[in-house]
C-alpha cells in the first residue's frame, strides 16, 4: 500500500482528502503545519507528499527546499495545493522540484489521478536504477575476478616460492621480486578502476561550472611524462593549446586522459609511436578535442560501439595485460560532460581515439 | 622415462611465468601458446603427455579449445592427452562446462604450490610407458 503524507492547514479539508484517499487504497498520514509536515516527512519518508503552499510556521516551498537537502526525501515526489495559481509561483515550486500543482477547489480523481502518474514514475525510475545496479554488480564482480585474481595469482604463488630454499636462486629471487612488483601495481590501477567505475554510474551529481580551475594542457603533460622514459620520449609527441576550464573534474579529466594515453601506449606498435594533439574548437561554445594516435600492428574491426567494460581491443597473440576497463571509463567520463568518444582504425594501421567535449570559454 | 612435454595454454605472460620456475625445476619441457587458437595449431602439429588450460583465451576461449582437443583425437584416433583447467572462475556452470568439454582436472587460481605441484605428479607418472 502506498504511503502519502497530506500537508494542509484546513481541517474540513484535510480530513475530506485524507479519508477519500484512504478509500482509493492509499496510506495517509496528515499534518495541519509546516513545522508536523516537515517532521512526519523525514520520519517516515512516505512514497508520495501533497502540500499545501500556504501554511503556519513553513511554506510549502520551505519543505520542499528542506526535503531537497537530504538524500533519503529529496526524490519523494511532490504536489503542490495552492489557491490560486499564478505562473510565478508554479514556477517556482518546478524548479523546487515538485512534480505537479493542483489548485483548490479541486475532484479527488484530479488528485488520485495526479498521485498514480508520480508514483508510476518513481517506480519505473526505480526499475532503472535497479537495472543500472545490476548491471554494474554484474560488471565488477566479472573484472576483479579476472582482473584481481591475476594479480593475486602472482603475488601469492611468487612470495611463496621465494620462500622455498630450491628457489633461492638470485636469478628467481629477481625475476619473482620484479613479478610481484609489477602485479602489485597492476592490482592498484584496476581497482582503483573498479571504484572509478562504481563512481561513475553511480554517485555523479549533475555537471556545473564554477569547479576549481583545471590547466587541460598542463595536466596532459604530467600524464604523458609517466611514459616518457629514456627509452620511449622520441616517440611521444604532444601537440598542445594552452586550455583552462572549470566546467570538468579534475578527478574525470585525469582518468580520461589517462586511460587514453595508456591504451594507445600499450598498444602501438613496435616502434611505439603515439602522437597526442589537444585543441578547443567552436567559438563561445566551445569543444575542448583530444586526439590520441599509435601505429598498430594490424587492422582491428573495432569502434566506439564495441566499448564495454572487459572487452580488450584486438586480443592479438601480443596482446598487453589489463582489464579492458580503461576505454569504458573513458566512454562513461564522456557521456558525463556531454561529449562523444570516436575510435577509428585507418588503411594506414593507425588506431585514433578522439574526444569532444564541450566546456565553457 | 624421457621429459614430459607440457603444452601451456595461457595468455597471461605472468601465470607463463610461474608454471616456468615450477613446471621446469620437476624436469618438464614445457611449450606455451597464448592464444586458444595457437594452442590448437600446437596440439595438432606435436604430441604432448599433459596440457595446462585457461580458460580466458584470446581468439579461441578454452572451452573450445578443450572442445576441440577430444574431437581431434577422436577422428585421427589419437592417445587421450590429460588437460588440467587452470581458472579465475569458479562458477559451478563453469566447472559443469569444464568437465563437459573434457577436461580431466580443475584447478581455481590462486592455487595451492602443494596442490598443484601433487597433480602434475599424478599425471607425470601417469603417462604410458613406451618401450
Amino acid at each position: 500500500m502506498k504511503s502519502v503524507l497530506l500537508i494542509e492547514d484546513e481541517d474540513l479539508l484535510r480530513e475530506n482528502t485524507k479519508e477519500l484517499l484512504e478509500e482509493y487504497g492509499y496510506r495517509c498520514m496528515t499534518a495541519h503545519d509546516g513545522r508536523e509536515g516537515l517532521k512526519l516527512a523525514v520520519q517516515n519518508v512516505p512514497d508520495v507528499v501533497i502540500c499545501d503552499v500556504l501554511l503556519p510556521f513553513m511554506t510549502g516551498y520551505e519543505i520542499k527546499e528542506e526535503l531537497n537537502k537530504l538524500t533519503e526525501t529529496a526524490n519523494i515526489p511532490f504536489i503542490f495545493l495552492t489557491a490560486k495559481m499564478e505562473r510565478e509561483d508554479q514556477r517556482k515550486g518546478m524548479d523546487l522540484g515538485a512534480q505537479d500543482y493542483i489548485t483548490k477547489p479541486f475532484r479527488i480523481k484530479e488528485l488520485v489521478n495526479s498521485l498514480n502518474s508520480r508514483l508510476a514514475q518513481k517506480d519505473a525510475m526505480k526499475e532503472i536504477v535497479n537495472t543500472q545496479l545490476v548491471t554494474t554488480i554484474s560488471e565488477f564482480i566479472h573484472i576483479s575476478k579476472h582482473e584481481c585474481n591475476t594479480p593475486l595469482h602472482a603475488i601469492i604463488t611468487l612470495s611463496e616460492l621465494m620462500s622455498y630454499p630450491e628457489y633461492n636462486d638470485k636469478e628467481f629471487i629477481h625475476k619473482a621480486s620484479t613479478a610481484i612488483n609489477s602485479s602489485g601495481k597492476r592490482l592498484f590501477k584496476t581497482l582503483n578502476n573498479l571504484i572509478d567505475l562504481v563512481r561513475l554510474k553511480h554517485y555523479h551529481s549533475d555537471v556545473e561550472s564554477g569547479n576549481q580551475p583545471v590547466s587541460v594542457n598542463g595536466m596532459l603533460e604530467d600524464i604523458a611524462a609517466r611514459y616518457m622514459t629514456p627509452e620511449k620520449k622520441d616517440h611521444m609527441h604532444l601537440y598542445m593549446e594552452n586550455i583552462l576550464t572549470d566546467t570538468i573534474l579534475k578527478e574525470d579529466l585525469n582518468l580520461l586522459m589517462s586511460e587514453l594515453i595508456d591504451n594507445a601506449v600499450k598498444y602501438a606498435n613496435v616502434d611505439g609511436e603515439v602522437n597526442v594533439h589537444l585543441e578547443v574548437a567552436g567559438g563561445k561554445k566551445s569543444n575542448l578535442i583530444l586526439t590520441v594516435e599509435n601505429l598498430t600492428d594490424e587492422i582491428i574491426d573495432f569502434n566506439e560501439n564495441d566499448i564495454e567494460p572487459f572487452s580488450r581491443a584486438g586480443r592479438r597473440e601480443n596482446k598487453k595485460q589489463g582489464s579492458g576497463l580503461g576505454l569504458y571509463l573513458a566512454l562513461l567520463v564522456t557521456k558525463k560532460y556531454k561529449g562523444n568518444l570516436v575510435i577509428d582504425y585507418s588503411q594506414d594501421k593507425v588506431f585514433t581515439a578522439r574526444v569532444f567535449l564541450p566546456i565553457s570559454e | 622415462m624421457g621429459d614430459i612435454n607440457v603444452l601451456i595454454i595461457e595468455d597471461e605472460r605472468i601465470n607463463c611465468m610461474i608454471y616456468d620456475n615450477l613446471l621446469s625445476r620437476m624436469n618438464m619441457k614445457l611449450s606455451f601458446a597464448y592464444d586458444g587458437l595457437t594452442g590448437i595449431q600446437e596440439f595438432v602439429k606435436n604430441t604432448y603427455d599433459l596440457i595446462l588450460l585457461d580458460l580466458g583465451l584470446p581468439r579461441i576461449g578454452g572451452i573450445d579449445v578443450a572442445k576441440y582437443i577430444r574431437t581431434h583425437e577422436q577422428v585421427y584416433q589419437r592417445e587421450k592427452t590429460p588437460i588440467i583447467v587452470i581458472t579465475a572462475d569458479d562458477s559451478p556452470l563453469t566447472f559443469k562446462h569444464v568437465f563437459d568439454a573434457g577436461a580431466d582436472e580443475y584447478l581455481n587460481k590462486p592455487f595451492n604450490i602443494t596442490t598443484f605441484k601433487e597433480l602434475l605428479t599424478k599425471y607425470k607418472f601417469n603417462r604410458p610407458v613406451t618401450g
